[in-house]
């Protein structure tokens, strides 16, 4: 069935699936948003365990995303691979400190003998949930303000700066990237508590998260948003494969992709009535609007940035080793296997929701905690 | 292509988790019969213990 | 080609193995005890003896605390294919990229998912629920570890592709003779079943550690019955796993196979050594004796890797230097041909960019009739595809020494765990508390024999691993290779008191059912 699929179509679909992960893994971000908010929720030894135990009981899903986000990206567009990670050394390698130190964070925390103490741990988990969120989003900033890499007639690839990747920090666009992400997942961290957490007072701090966060991430939005729709992009030409600068590109793209923008504005609604509805009304159930909104902005911010004859990666060093989803995808031949492989993702999305509802069916408090032997 | 061999060798997997799994409760009933006979030396002491076992 | 740092090579490798190595000490903990408590479990569930949940849960506790670790050791592994190969991932990601995308989908989510209701869905989900999530946390576990060493084992030996000059990549053929590769499906088998073997340790290492404490006898006995006859069963499955991959290694990998062996002449009849220590100033063609002391069954390799009493096995100068009486090539031939095809391959390019299509066409048939041997063409002299004879030979003996004293500590553990004379023999109880970092020992020696017996080889004959890296200052590697391992021993250190602690704590108090 997917034999019928022109090479073009394989990686649109295969572009359509990595921009889903991303999206995914945005909204999953709420864990790293709650690590964030610990002591800000949390004022008693108490409050931090329920905290911490309910973020305990999703960080893996989370985590598991990026993995698959990355194993995703090899399978189907290598070259990115290869010259991104390969490149940006240093911004992917912090990311990854960020990651090794969350992985066992939540198991040792509270265990006897942990060696460097509750209060390290939790660090572990604020360093993962600020500094590795900001990194992570400041790295996707550069999805649309390119790298300094050059791609040789063997598309082997090298950087050309010394601070490999780390030079990401000094623009403005990708910096704001990386806090509205940070911002967005505290925000849904807070709904997420609203959600699943039975507990009046790290409720009503929420809510006030809520109430004033909402501002600052809402500004940076706009800022972004904004950035994207007037700035330059690459374009190539179809035939040629010769990679040119257009004004607006984004915006362009938009226009001639009018699902793209109706998927994005109603991403924007959603998430703003998310927000809505745990600001201001005794709702439980913002996450669901808002977690949608975000799967629909991201995925379609990605499906803009990679669909239309547009340069998913630009580089800045050399614009023709700018990547596009045609010349930086795997063969015809490991697209279509893989597709069929992509039949899968219901099944695993389905026993995910259906394992969801089950652990949150009731919601988690105090007296839960304690008496699990096996808390985090 | 012929791949019998390589799936041959793939199915050898689960045989061997339920395999090891009904050795390990054959084992465990044998196991099991001898905490009794422990537990019975302790009550009736040495004495006792071969028309005990004749019961099982 | 481009003008690799060596000192680049080697930090890159070495940060490779760092982290490869400390995965390892976690992952095949969780490949076995998965079952062992799956199984322990299943009898809580067909007896409804509380006891049974409350032994399933303690050892559940230490699987989860080493379960934590192996993830973070895991992910860093996959993305410094990207980080530190970046060159490996474009030449050979559309192959290698799908079976670590296919190992997300099918074994981290189940892994994951599951992991939740495993540990914190005792009280909400019904018993049976319950014991299917124990389940498929195993299964998804061993399912990752089929899909990596299926990446793996296609790095040994790769199948199912060719290289396409036009993207000057290797492109996948056939997927199914990547999946069922020979080197894959043994190396697979093989490495879960040394994983169960492991698990069956630890639990036997802590039950006797107990018993000579004289604690929790109950509770240590018991375990110590499932998984002494755990362990039985899944060591045999190891040792004939462990012959079919060795067989493996000699049809495609001949020269680890010498390097395993310390075999520098080919010969029928080639002698198995049982024992040996090298001569460490042996050299290449020095005709040296390269062992100072060694005990050998003859024949025993020829049986082993060809299955057949008189069959020839090549010797490591056989390999280099070539063997004309059993048409053996010689790497310096072998170099000759690659040579041609790397020079085709840029003259192929060169002729295509200008347009001359005849040209093109010229270079591109001397490509392909020696592109087999593409990999050699980027070597500058043939004793560079020797790997490190020492390390291969002792980490395969030490691996195959210990493998055989755990089929017999199972056994003798089993036959008196039976009669019921264990706690009375304290040497077998001691011989099993230290069997636990011997069995970690197999574990790395296993991988370096793997890896390090195919060096200089990312991919097998195709690829160098000086061709393979990323193009970056070999300052940052340094960096980060110190950055981690300070990270993963302070982590380790952690880990280890943990563990320690909760096994002290023992089974009694750890839980308040």
């Amino acid at each position: 069935m997917f034999n019928a699929l022109t090479t073009l179509q394989l990686q649109e679909y295969w572009w359509f699936l990595t921009a889903l992960l991303a999206a995914l893994f945005v909204f999953m971000t709420f864990v790293q948003g709650g690590q964030s908010l610990l002591w800000t929720l949390a004022k008693t030894e108490t409050e931090r365990d329920i905290i911490v135990n309910v973020l305990g009981r999703k960080w893996e899903l989370t985590f598991t995303t990026l993995v698959m986000f990355g194993g995703a990206l090899f399978a189907s567009f290598p070259l990115f691979y290869a010259t991104s990670f390969g490149g940006a050394y240093y911004v992917w390698m912090a990311i990854l400190f960020c990651f090794i130190i969350q992985a066992v964070a939540y198991e040792y925390r509270k265990k006897p003998g942990n060696v460097f103490g509750e209060k390290t741990y939790e660090v572990f988990l604020f360093i993962n949930g600020s500094l590795g969120i900001i990194l992570v989003g400041t790295a996707l900033g550069t999805l649309f303000t390119g790298g300094h890499f050059i791609v040789n007639d063997m598309h082997l690839s090298h950087w050309t700066t010394k601070t490999y990747g780390l030079e990401a920090v000094l623009s403005f666009f990708n910096v704001a990237f990386g806090f509205m992400l940070f911002f967005l997942a505290r925000l849904s961290a807070a709904l997420y508590f609203i959600n699943a957490v039975d507990d009046t007072s790290i409720l009503s701090r929420a809510r006030t998260v809520l109430k004033y966060e909402s501002w600052i991430f809402l500004i940076l939005f706009l800022y972004v948003a904004g950035s994207i729709l007037t700035m330059n992009g690459y374009t190539y030409d179809p035939q040629t494969m010769i990679v040119s600068v257009e004004p607006m590109k984004f915006l362009h793209n938009f226009e001639a992709m009018p699902l793209l923008a109706i998927a994005f504005g109603a991403g924007v609604l959603l998430l703003l009535a998310g927000l809505y509805m745990g600001t201001y009304t005794q709702s439980d159930k913002g996450i669901w609007p808002a977690g949608m909104g975000i799967v629909l902005t991201v995925t379609s911010l990605m499906l803009v940035l990679g669909y239309n004859h547009t340069a998913f990666y630009p580089s800045l060093s050399d614009m023709q080793s700018s990547l596009t989803i045609e010349n930086s995808a795997s063969s015809r031949y490991t697209l279509i296997a893989m597709s069929y492989v992509s039949l899968l993702v219901p099944f695993v999305l389905g026993y995910i929701v259906l394992v969801w509802r089950a652990m949150n069916r009731e919601k988690i408090t105090a007296d839960e905690v304690k008496n699990d032997p096996h808390h985090y | 292509m012929d791949y019998s061999d390589a799936i041959f060798w793939y199915a050898s997997w689960p045989v061997l988790i339920y395999v090891a799994y009904r050795f390990v409760l054959i084992n465990l009933k044998h196991h099991a019969k001898m905490e009794r006979l422990e537990m019975l030396e302790k009550r009736f002491g040495k004495e006792v213990e071969h028309q005990k076992c004749e019961e099982f | 080609m481009q003008h690799i740092d060596p000192s680049l090579i080697d930090w890159s490798r070495a940060q490779f193995a760092l982290t490869a190595l400390y995965h390892w000490i976690f992952v095949p903990l969780t490949l076995g005890l998965t079952f062992i408590v799956a199984i322990m479990e299943t009898i809580y569930i067909k007896t409804g003896n509380e006891w049974w949940k409350k032994t399933t849960k303690f050892w559940m506790g230490l699987l989860a605390i080493n379960f934590a670790i192996g993830l973070a050791t895991g992910i860093i592994m996959e993305f410094e294919f990207g980080t530190n190969w970046s060159n490996y991932s474009w030449i050979v990601g559309d192959i290698f990229g799908a079976p670590l995308a296919i190992e997300g989908l099918m074994a981290f989510f189940m892994e994951s998912t599951f992991f939740a209701v495993m540990f914190f869905g005792w009280n909400k989900v019904s018993k049976r629920t319950h014991l299917l999530s124990t389940w498929l946390v195993a299964i998804g576990s061993n399912l990752s570890a089929l899909w990596i060493l299926i990446a793996n084992g296609w790095m040994q030996h790769p199948v199912g592709m060719h290289f396409n000059p036009d993207t000057a990549r290797n492109e996948m053929t056939d997927f199914w003779a990547v999946v069922f590769n020979p080197n894959a499906y043994s190396k697979f088998l093989h490495t879960i079943s040394s994983g169960y073997v492991l698990a069956s340790l630890f639990v036997i290492a802590i039950s006797s550690w107990y018993l000579l404490k004289k604690r929790d006898i109950q509770f240590a006995k018991r375990s110590i019955m499932v998984a002494a006859s755990f362990g039985l069963m899944v060591s045999l499955f190891n040792l004939t796993t462990g012959d079919e991959s060795a067989r493996q290694v000699a049809l495609n990998q001949p020269m680890k196979l010498a390097a395993m062996e310390g075999l520098y002449k080919g010969q029928k009849e080639a002698e198995i050594v049982a024992f040996g220590i090298l001569d460490p100033s042996k050299t290449l063609k020095d005709d040296k004796e390269p062992f100072l002391i060694k005990f050998a069954i003859p024949g025993g390799l020829s049986l082993l890797s060809y299955h057949s009493f008189d069959a020839y096995v090549p010797g490591i100068e056989d390999i280099v230097y070539g063997n004309k009486a059993h048409h053996i090539m010689g790497a310096a031939e072998k170099m000759q041909q690659g040579k041609k095809a790397v020079t085709a391959l840029k003259a192929y390019k060169e002729a295509k960019k200008s347009g001359n299509a005849k040209e093109a066409e010229k270079q591109r048939a001397i490509f392909e009739a020696n592109s087999k041997y593409m990999g050699y063409g980027y070597l500058t002299s043939p004793k560079q595809t020797v790997p490190n004879v020492p390390l291969t030979f002792y980490a395969f003996h030490t691996m195959v020494g210990f493998g055989t004293w755990f089929i017999l500590l199972f056994i003798i553990i089993l036959y008196l765990t039976m009669t019921n004379e264990l706690h009375a023999h304290r040497w077998v109880l001691w011989a099993g508390v230290w069997s636990l970092p011997m069995g970690y020992i197999a574990q790395e020696a296993g991988w370096i024999t793997a890896e390090v017996g195919r060096q200089p080889w990312a991919i097998q004959d195709m690829l160098p691993v000086g061709m393979a890296t990323s193009n970056i200052a070999s300052g940052s590697v340094m960096l980060t290779f110190w950055m981690f391992a300070i990270l993963f021993t302070a982590l380790l250190i952690a880990e280890v008191k943990i563990m320690a602690t909760q096994i002290n704590i023992g089974p009694k108090e750890a839980d308040h059912v």
